[in-house]
């Protein structure tokens, strides 16, 4: 038993260095997830879906809400298939919040899709697709290297880390949580992409997703908590005309309910739509960087004389 | 708790040492530790459905004393037939009856007869399956007066329960676990040593090979209506690539951690790739499962049949192959895949060949032609029907039948190839050229141990271990854990 130990220790030993030495070195080219749940908690947080991911940059934002004070944002959004509004994606972000925090400012980014289920399944939090997934699954959202998440969740073999570790990637997630994307941006390379995300939104998700009364009401729960910790922000951000054309498909009259919901609570609402024409689209529904730079911009500046 | 996950890995750890190092002095502690470990384990699946494979194991093991017991033949086989109904019956109710009822309905409104029979929302309990072919078996060796019924509880409780080969097999005998049980397990290092070379070639065979060829696999059987055909021949072979890792991995490393526990449990598959025939292939493939099925059913219905010749062999095997097929789920699919298997074996049984083929000797290096002939023709056969096995229904196997046969069979095979696919390929070479050399051993990897000096052994061990750490796949559960 002795000899059995020993060799199963010394075999073991050199592995488990390799194995930490892996971890160790993931960072923000790993995915698009990771980084957000290595960091500290956060006082300041931009909540939301893709769109938001890529198009609100801290970096932009930090200087003209905080001024010279050392706060900053941090951006904690995902996508519209793990972080749409509901129980999953609000546990996290609780465990995220640094909840000593007094004056904190929260950007929570609405679109259609994140008040959203699929019309075939039950209104019920207990049965949302998320809860299998690593937004409920991560439950240290705080540690670096966070070994539970790379073992439950990150989805490629682990070469993949390795590989990418110093690679040049068209996606790098920034240590403020900012997700950068870098792909031409040629007219046909843009089209080619726009016509391939609005074919897919057309065909698997609109004749399938409807509204949910219980992501509204957890957006609503959502406001409330962070409302104690600070002032909360609503955005719609800008996409596509021909995606929000098909949004307004899917939920005509979700300006009303946002809007309803921000009088209700007493929080302001920038709607960036009729804007859209001004920015560059990654794929239609995502900002390209520049232009993402652009809606921080405004967005800051809104954020500031609102606070007025 | 899969096998390869993280829970398991922590649970089997903790077992291990409390096992060898606080309850070595006797074999009753060990086997009390060993069925509390394995009502743990099965509790972590699905806590409700304890009672059950306790139950059924309390009522087997009080049948199993009162077969032996009686001296009354008619009283035996009533026994018997209660031990029957109560397996086979929970099977029944579980997995076949919304099965039957459907088909029953659907049957009758074909003759314009409407049926109201209901539908139960059921959740098949873990590993019934194979947990009541051991209790069956079990029945039948104590009526055929092969094995002497245990007399202590929990032997038999953890014969049923044994956790390594409880929820996925292999369906393990009486007469090789119960006298295993029935001793004092001594740590051993070279069982240990071997239990670990085989979990981490099962673990290479699941999780890297598996795992990442299912990446394709996936891609090709959902999407084989847009594909060409030659995309979907691939996925056919991939599948059965899959299948095979998947299963065989599992059954490795349920081997080896009955090793590092001091127990040895059934072989479940040698090289069925290797055949050259397909009954060659079913000596080869599920071992378990075949060798229960010839003992308690083909070989009496070949005593039945005996006297229609040929065709009652036929008639056997068909019987045989259509409950193989049955047993895997309750699926028109999995009876069209045991139907299909059953016509392969008639031209055998005609030419009176079944075992007539010699194995390719373990020292040739590569096959001749006739062999390497008779060993893809095997595959071919059994890639064909793979596809029965994989699709979810009949309608979409015939269509992916469909587009198989096609006028695009010459094109380029197309799915994504992403750094899972590339490995899946890449490794599924690797363990093919593996098995091949290591054709001659227990498992492929068995003869690293005496053949290699220690530097190189360790390297081989090293590289393997990085290669599964580095190029595992997605986790995802073992197929046969549905069954």
């Amino acid at each position: 038993m002795k000899k059995f130990l020993l060799h199963t220790a010394i075999f073991s030993a050199p592995l488990l260095v390799v194995v930490f030495t892996v971890f160790y070195i993931a960072n923000g080219k790993t995915d698009a997830y990771y980084l957000r749940f290595t960091t500290p908690q956060q006082q300041n947080l931009i909540l939301g879906t893709s769109g938001a991911a890529q198009g609100l940059q801290p970096q932009v934002l930090d200087p003209i809400v905080f001024k010279n004070s050392r706060q900053h944002f941090f951006n904690y959004s995902f996508s519209f298939f793990d972080t749409p509004f509901g129980p999953a994606y609000l546990e996290s972000i609780k465990r995220k919040l640094d909840t000593a925090t007094k004056d904190g400012v929260f950007i929570i980014a609405v679109n259609p899709w994140s008040i959203a289920k699929k019309k075939n399944e039950l209104d019920d939090p207990a049965n949302f697709s998320e809860n299998k997934r690593f937004i409920a699954k991560t439950k240290l959202v705080n540690l670096n290297p966070n070994i539970p998440y790379l073992v439950q969740s990150y989805s490629e073999p682990y070469i993949n880390i390795i590989r990418k570790w110093k690679d040049s990637s068209d996606m790098v997630l920034h240590k403020d949580g900012w997700m950068e994307i870098d792909v031409p941006m040629d007219s046909a390379s843009v089209t080619k992409r726009r016509n391939t995300k609005q074919k897919e939104y057309l065909h698997d998700y609109l004749p399938v997703y409807g509204f949910s009364g219980e992501r509204y009401a957890s957006l609503r729960e959502l406001v409330t908590y962070l409302q104690s910790f600070g002032k909360v922000y609503l955005v719609r951000l800008p996409i596509h005309p021909v995606m929000f054309e098909i949004e307004d498909r899917m939920m005509p009259d979700f300006d009303e309910k946002i809007n309803s919901l921000a009088v209700a609570l007493k929080v302001p609402y920038l709607n960036f739509k009729k804007m859209e024409n001004h920015y560059q689209y990654v794929d239609g529904n995502h900002l390209y960087k520049t232009s993402g730079r652009q809606v921080s911009d405004t967005l800051a500046n809104w954020i500031v004389n609102n606070a007025r | 708790m899969i096998f390869n996950s993280v829970a398991f890995f922590l649970f089997f750890i903790a077992f291990f040492f409390i096992y060898w190092l606080v309850f070595k002095q006797s074999v009753k502690l060990q086997n009390i530790f060993l069925l509390t470990g394995c009502y743990v384990f099965y509790a972590w699946w699905d806590w409700r459905f304890l009672a059950l494979l306790a139950g059924s194991s309390l009522l087997t093991y009080y049948l199993g004393i009162n077969i032996a017991k009686t001296q009354n033949e008619k009283k035996k086989t009533w026994l018997l037939y209660a031990g029957l109904l109560q397996g086979i019956g929970l099977l029944v109710f579980f997995k076949y009856y919304n099965f039957f009822v459907t088909s029953f309905t659907e049957a009758f409104s074909f003759l314009n007869i409407k049926l109201h029979l209901q539908t139960l929302q059921l959740i098949l309990p873990l590993g019934i399956s194979f947990y009541t072919f051991r209790s069956i078996s079990y029945l039948l060796d104590i009526k055929n007066e092969e094995i002497e019924p245990t007399t202590n509880g929990v032997v038999f409780f953890s014969y049923v329960a044994f956790f390594p080969s409880l929820v996925s097999g292999p369906i393990d005998r009486a007469k090789l676990l119960i006298p295993q049980l029935e001793k004092k397990r001594e740590f051993n290092y070279n069982l240990a040593a071997d239990g670990m070379r085989r979990i981490l070639w099962g673990m290479f065979k699941k999780v890297v090979v598996a795992d990442n060829i299912a990446i394709a696999t996936d891609q090709i059987f959902d999407g084989y209506a847009t594909m060409p055909a030659s995309s979907l021949v691939l996925g056919a072979i991939f599948y059965a690539i899959q299948l095979y890792a998947d299963f065989s991995g599992y059954s490795e490393m349920a081997m080896g951690f009955a090793n590092l526990l001091g127990f040895n449990i059934t072989k479940n598959f040698n090289y069925p790739f290797f055949a050259q025939n397909i009954a060659q292939f079913w000596q080869r493939w599920h071992i378990s499962l075949t060798s229960w099925m010839t003992e308690y059913v083909f070989t009496p219905l070949s005593f039945i049949f005996r006297r229609k010749g040929k065709t009652g062999v036929i008639l056997a095997i068909m019987i045989n192959f259509l409950l193989v097929g049955l047993w895997h789920g309750s699926n028109w699919t999995f009876i069209w895949f045991g139907f299909m298997h059953g016509l392969y074996f008639i031209p055998l049984i005609l030419k009176g060949t079944i075992n007539k083929t010699p194995d390719i000797s373990t020292i040739k290096t590569f096959p001749s032609f006739t062999e390497f002939r008779k060993i893809v023709g095997t595959f071919a056969l059994v890639a064909a029907t793979i596809i029965i096995f994989r699709c979810g229904s009949v309608t979409h196997t015939l269509q992916y039948y469909r587009h198989i046969f096609s006028a695009s069979i010459m094109s380029k095979p197309v799915f994504t190839l992403n750094m899972n696919t590339i490995a899946g390929i890449i490794f599924s070479v690797v363990l093919i050229i593996t098995e091949w050399l290591g054709r001659g051993q227990d498992y492929a990897i068995a003869g690293v141990n005496t053949r290699f000096s220690k530097p190189v052994r360790w390297t081989i061990y090293y590289t393997l271990a990085l290669i599964i750490f580095l190029f595992a796949g997605k986790e995802q559960q073992f197929i046969y854990l549905q069954f």
